[in-house]
Formats: structure tokens, sequence, C-alpha cells
């Protein structure tokens, strides 16, 4: 048949433009196979028990979280409150009550969006961390694993995130150092800063702000990137909801930026990462879709979740924001 | 198609139900089913191993996607296919668990998204791919949909080149394996034609191409 024929063809034609470009190798070293071994015998020491994720020492290296519950509860509080010194917001904080169920939206995205705007820019400020504090956040993604990150506030001092350190500028610079044929990047202390003072409230300003900071990127857009201003935007707008304290006035210009930006869909019924409901604002991107979902009572920043091509939207990867806070140190607890 | 092991857990009903089936069964065939397993884990965990490498390019994110796969592969070992499809069923698998590890490494990146900004401009592949591949491989497969990318990979590194076989490791049917493949292989071809004729400006989209692709 000449399809079979065609098919034999290309198969032919891929393998050989490929197949001296494998980056893996062939070969096991010793330590490799020892390895192999111990996994084996360390698989099959267990009870074959289907549906349920176990994890032992030397085989599974990630052990899961099961906080989950408790956290929900304390996500869904829409309070701020005073801890030793600290401030503690969840992310609908100082604001009106989450709201419990799916609200009947049909507005477009650009008007939900340039509503939650104008709500936002009603509210009173609560104070902003200084300069020498830092920002605290904790997600939670939806198979369950907890991540808690330190964004110096002004960007100046090092971070945390995961356990690992956020290094600031003039530490990567001095680890960019050379060779020559790497040139050291643009940096600003605004790029790892858990606050941004200076964030503009008009959308165009406000883009050529988050380029600067490289938030968004100088472009220019790829041809073969269907979708690409949505995209660039709603992940920066992300990025800033999801690791930055910000005011109320610095999210509703976020909003604003995003309702002017094309290429953004509403969902008025969906669920967070951790089963919260929530309103999302979808976009496609070459690899899958991406959704923002906030509080439809609030519009407070809940989570993201992305959906790759291919996958069915039940297995999303998904993050939701459970605490704000700002803290005096880097790994202090709120 | 393989729908076992998926990040979302199993309905709790149905785990039950095949625990209960399950132990029933593992009492009988407790021994046979391990010395069946470590023949096939010997058997596969190399190519395996390798599966997860090219994917994620490091030995240790491998090393947990054969952990991953194989611990699946025991608790399901009753619902094993037969065996000419163990290796398709095997891969199908591992895609699951390295889906997961691009999750966290994303999740891991978005958290210090901006960071990401910091590194030096302009290369438009990575270096070290370009040793291996040749950088104009590198790209076409760093601008190809994450779809087309991984059914060439499958063909030229795995050596799965039937099309009833690729179609049980990417859950398709066997005629839109098929045309997977054309349309992978159409596009490969045509970003390679047009890196041997460059149109003005093209360096920068490419680059940009690149970045997008593997951000998103």
């Amino acid at each position: 048949m000449f399809s079979r024929a065609r098919f034999s063809s290309a198969v032919t034609d891929i393998q050989s433009l490929l197949a001296a470009a494998d980056p893996a190798t062939a070969d096991l070293d010793d330590a490799t196979r020892a390895w192999l071994r111990h996994t084996r015998q360390a698989i099959t020491a267990q009870q074959r028990t289907p549906g349920r994720d176990r994890t032992w020492d030397g085989v599974h290296r990630r052990a899961r979280r099961s906080r989950r519950r408790v956290l929900v509860a304390a996500g869904a509080l829409v309070v701020a409150v005073t801890v030793a010194g600290a401030l503690v917001a969840t992310p609908s904080a100082g604001r009106a009550p989450a709201s419990s169920g799916h609200a009947k939206i049909e507005l477009t995205a650009a008007q939900f969006l340039d509503r939650a705007a104008a709500v936002l820019l009603r509210q009173r400020p609560p104070a902003p961390p200084g300069p020498d504090q830092f920002v605290y956040t904790e997600t939670e993604t939806s198979d369950g694993q907890l991540s808690q990150t330190w964004l110096s506030a002004d960007g100046k001092q090092a971070g945390l995130s995961g356990g690992s350190p956020v290094p600031t500028c003039a530490q990567l610079q001095k680890q960019q150092a050379p060779p020559p044929a790497t040139p050291v990047g643009y940096c600003t202390a605004a790029m790892t800063a858990g606050y941004l003072p200076d964030l503009p409230a008009r959308p165009g300003a406000l883009r050529r702000y988050l380029t600067s900071i490289r938030v968004i990127s100088p472009g220019p857009p790829p041809a073969s990137s269907p979708n690409w201003a949505a995209n660039d935007t709603g992940k920066a707008v992300d990025y800033l909801m999801a690791t930055t304290y910000l005011l109320p006035a610095q999210q509703a210009a976020l909003f604003q930026l995003l309702a002017r930006t094309p290429g953004f869909t509403i969902v008025p019924a969906v669920h967070d990462a951790i089963g919260r409901p929530g309103v999302a604002i979808r976009w496609t991107y070459e690899n899958g879709t991406a959704e923002i979902i906030l509080d439809p009572g609030t519009y407070a920043y809940l989570g993201d979740r992305t959906t790759y091509q291919g996958e069915s939207p039940a297995q999303y990867n998904g993050d939701a924001l459970i605490k704000i806070a700002i803290v005096d140190h880097a790994g202090q607890q709120p | 198609m393989f729908e076992i092991c998926s990040p979302k857990p199993a309905t709790p009903g149905l785990v039950v139900a095949l625990s209960a089936v399950t132990l029933i069964r593992s009492s009988v065939d407790a021994r046979d089913c391990e010395s069946g397993f470590a023949e096939v884990f010997d058997r596969y965990a190399p190519a395996i191993l390798r599966y997860a490498q090219r994917r994620l390019g490091s030995r240790d994110a491998a090393q947990d996607v054969v952990s991953d796969t194989f611990t699946c592969a025991w608790r399901h070992w009753d619902r094993r296919p037969d065996p000419a499809a163990l290796l398709p069923w095997l891969y199908a698998i591992a895609g699951n668990s390295v889906r997961d590890q691009r999750r966290s490494a994303e999740r891991r990146r978005r958290l210090t998204g901006r960071l990401s900004a910091l590194r030096p401009a302009g290369g438009a592949a990575d270096p070290a791919e370009c040793v291996v591949l040749g950088c104009s491989i590198s790209d076409a497969l760093a601008r190809l949909p994450e779809a087309d990318r991984e059914v060439l990979r499958l063909i030229a590194w795995e050596g799965q080149t039937d099309a009833r076989m690729l179609g049980l490791v990417l859950g398709l049917r066997p005629a839109s394996a098929r045309s997977r493949v054309l349309r992978a292989r159409r596009r490969l071809r045509a970003l390679l034609d047009e890196a041997d004729n460059p149109a003005p400006g093209a360096a920068g989209q490419v680059s940009a191409g690149r970045r997008h692709a593997t951000e998103a």
C-alpha cells in the first residue's frame, strides 16, 4: 500500500536524520548496573497493591506530603492575621469572603478582568513590606507537594525557594563570569525582588516595565508560536501573582494588562490545584492550555493550571497559592 | 491505550476492587510473578533509563523514572499486556513519569521565573546539545511541538518503528500514529530546509522560538 510505503520511508528518513544524535550512552557503567539490581530487589520486596503510591528509602526519593486538606482550610480563611510580628495574608486577605461555589458569569475575559480591577482599586492598601524584609509564599501542587519561597523584598538579599538559594543579581553576575563566550545577562535587583514598588499602573507603561525586568520577553515573537502575546503576558502575570507581594492597585493594573491583551478566554467554573472553586482566565500556546485561576467573589489569585497537548484535561498540572506573608528573614516561618 | 499510573489516582472503589483481586492472585502466583518481573526488569530497565535520560538530560531524574515505572509495573503486573507489547507498555508508564518530572522542574523554574532571563542571550541551541546533535537538528527538534518531538525520538532512539506499538506508547490508534509520524517528519524536514536557507532575521526567531517552546 502506498501509505505503508510512505510510512516506512518516513521512518527510515527519521532514523537517518537522528540516529547519530542520540544523547544517551548505550553502555551502562558498573555503578548503574548495581543501582539497577538494588532497585529491582527493592521493588519486588514490596507487596503488590495497585492504585496506591508508597515511598521507601533508596527507591523513591521524592516523598509526597499529606498536609493538603489542613492547608485547604487555611487557604479558605479570608482574614489578615498578625502572628509574632509578621503580617500573614491568605490569597484573599483583606477582601470580601471567598465564595463557596461557582458564580454564574456571563462576561468576556476582558469584562471580568476590568470588573475585578475596579473592585480592587476601591480597596485600601495594606502596608507594603520594608526593603529589608522578605516575601514568603507557600504553594501546593496538584499532586500534593508543598513549596515555600522567600524573596527579598527589594531583591538585594539572597532568597530561598524549595530549599535552594535564590541568588541576587550580584551573586549571579559573579557566577556567570568568564568564559567570554557566554556574556553576562542583563540584571537588576527587581528581577529577584518580592515586592515591586515601581510597578506602573497604566497597561502600556506596565508592559514596558515588565519587559525591562525581563518578566515579559523582549521579543521578537517567534513566527511558529501562535498566541504568543497572550502566552507571554499570561505567564508574566502568573509569575508575579504567585511569587510577589502585590498591593490591590498593582493587581488591578495586571488585570487591566491582561484585559487589553488579545487571546484570553474565560472559564466560569473550574477548581484550582487543591479543589477551590474559581474562574479561569485561559489561553492556549503551542504545547497546551494554561489558566490563571481567580476567586470569583474576591478576585484574589488562587493559582494556575496547565494541560499539556495530547493529555486529558483531568491530568492538569497546577499550583495553588496558599499563603503570602511578610517576614524578616529568609527561612523564617510566618 | 494504557492508562495505569497516570498522575491522577484511580477512584477509591476501583482501587479497593483491584487490591482485592491482586491480593487473592498474589497468594497463588507470587513466586512466578517475581521471576517474570525480574526477567522483564533486567531486559528493559536499561532501555527505560536511556528513554528517561534522553528526555530529562539528568541521570538522577532518569533513575527516578526507572523506579517509578517499574514500581507501577510491579503493582499492576496482573494487568500487563502480551510480551510483544511489554516494552511499549513500559514506555507509556515512563512517559507519565517523565511528564511528572518535567512538571516539577517547571514549577521550580516558575518560582524563580524571572531569573531564567539571566541566561546568556544569543545562542540558538544548548551548546552541549550542539556538540552531540549538530545545532541545526537540535534547533529543529526544539522548535517542533512536543508531540512531534516525542514520536521522532521514539522512532530514532527507542527503535519503535511499528505504528501499532507507537500507538500503544502514545495512546493513539495505529492510523493516527502513522499520520503523526508523517506530520513530524514533514515538519522536521521543513525546519531543516529553513535552517539551510535562512530568511533574513530568522536567527532571532529560532532563539525566541526555542525559549518559548521549552518554558511555556
